[in-house]
């Protein structure tokens, strides 16, 4: 088992394995086999506990697909079938509970997108930019920044002048 | 550690030491802020006591610079409560959006501007838009840009 404590100073324990799903958590158990306590500083306990909700569901599932390919090759031919119906459906289990997991208010959304880059997790980055992208497409560049509450830092010269590179984009 | 050690050392792990000096340094703005402004302080204050002068200029002025750097950092990350998304995170995002909502993105403000430029996402709505006919990756140099390319069409 391994601690992790949230910039917030609350501690959670998890498996290894789970915890591995950050890469720089990976790194920094590889260089230091000693270390059981990881403080990270940069995200709070409400973001840190749906991040390790994913890393625990998606370490799971790639143990329960593990466990179900070696009951294939133990049972023999006859059963192969079941283990690779089994292995089709949790894939699309996993997308789909991804889909609804990912189902979350834009402050959380965004926190996980700095979460998942800050630990480097590279399948909730995926799936974190990708929703981003899905609420700014068809979206005008007004509408992009009322969504996400950005300042416009553009002096109205400049902006004119991007907007002249693609005339065809604003039709 | 370093104020104990420095004189006893042989000449090549002095080096070896200084070296690591700067490096500490340079790596200052990646670390957290608090714990990182502390540790350079009293490691400066030992370099400063042990090291010979031209290095201990040397170390001071490289721990100036990654103060600079670390302030502008900590501003620009933290603006008020939201913390801006890197480049690269960006650049992840946008590989996601159709061209038109690239360039709409590219207009938002000055660093959304900078990443919906990146020449790869270009590459990657061009072979989108025109398929493989037209420009071949093979007849492209290195520094290749595609969002001209695009334009021209």
């Amino acid at each position: 088992m391994i601690t992790l404590t949230s910039s917030d100073g609350v501690q959670f324990d998890v498996r290894e394995a789970v915890a591995k799903e950050s890469q720089i958590i990976r790194d920094m158990i590889q260089d230091d086999c000693v270390i059981t306590n990881i403080p990270l500083a940069n995200v709070n306990h409400k973001i840190l506990s749906i991040v390790l909700e994913y890393c625990q569901m998606h370490v799971d599932k790639t143990e329960m697909e593990v466990n179900a390919s070696k009951h294939q090759t133990t049972t023999g031919e006859g059963s192969s079938s079941v283990p690779v119906a089994l292995k089709v459906s949790s894939n699309k289990n996993l997308n789909d509970w991804d889909k609804e997991f990912i189902n979350v208010d834009l402050d959380t959304l965004y926190d996980l997108i700095l979460a998942a880059n800050y630990l480097n997790i590279s399948g909730l980055l995926n799936l974190t930019t990708q929703a981003a992208a899905d609420i700014i497409k068809g979206k005008t560049t007004e509408e992009i920044r009322a969504t996400f509450n950005i300042k416009n830092d553009f002096t109205p010269e400049e902006e004119a002048a991007i907007r002249k590179e693609n005339p065809w984009a604003f039709e | 550690m370093l104020r104990l050690g420095y004189a006893h050392l042989p000449k090549p792990l002095q080096f070896l030491v200084f070296q690591d000096t700067l490096l500490a340094f340079r790596i200052l703005p990646d670390i957290q802020p608090g714990y990182g402004v502390a540790a350079a302080n009293s490691l400066l204050q030992a370099a400063e006591a042990v090291l010979p002068k031209q290095k201990a200029a040397a170390a001071v002025s490289e721990f100036k610079r990654s103060v600079v750097t670390h302030k502008r950092r900590s501003k620009s990350h933290y603006d008020g409560d939201t913390v801006e998304l890197s480049q690269d995170v960006l650049i992840r995002l946008f590989s996601f959006l159709d061209m038109r909502s690239l360039v709409a993105a590219g207009l938002v403000c000055k660093s959304w501007n900078s990443a919906a430029k990146e020449n790869t996402l270009w590459k990657i709505e061009y072979y989108l838009f025109f398929g493989s006919s037209g420009v071949k990756e093979i007849d492209t140099p290195y520094d290749f840009d595609w969002k001209d390319c695009f334009q021209e069409k």
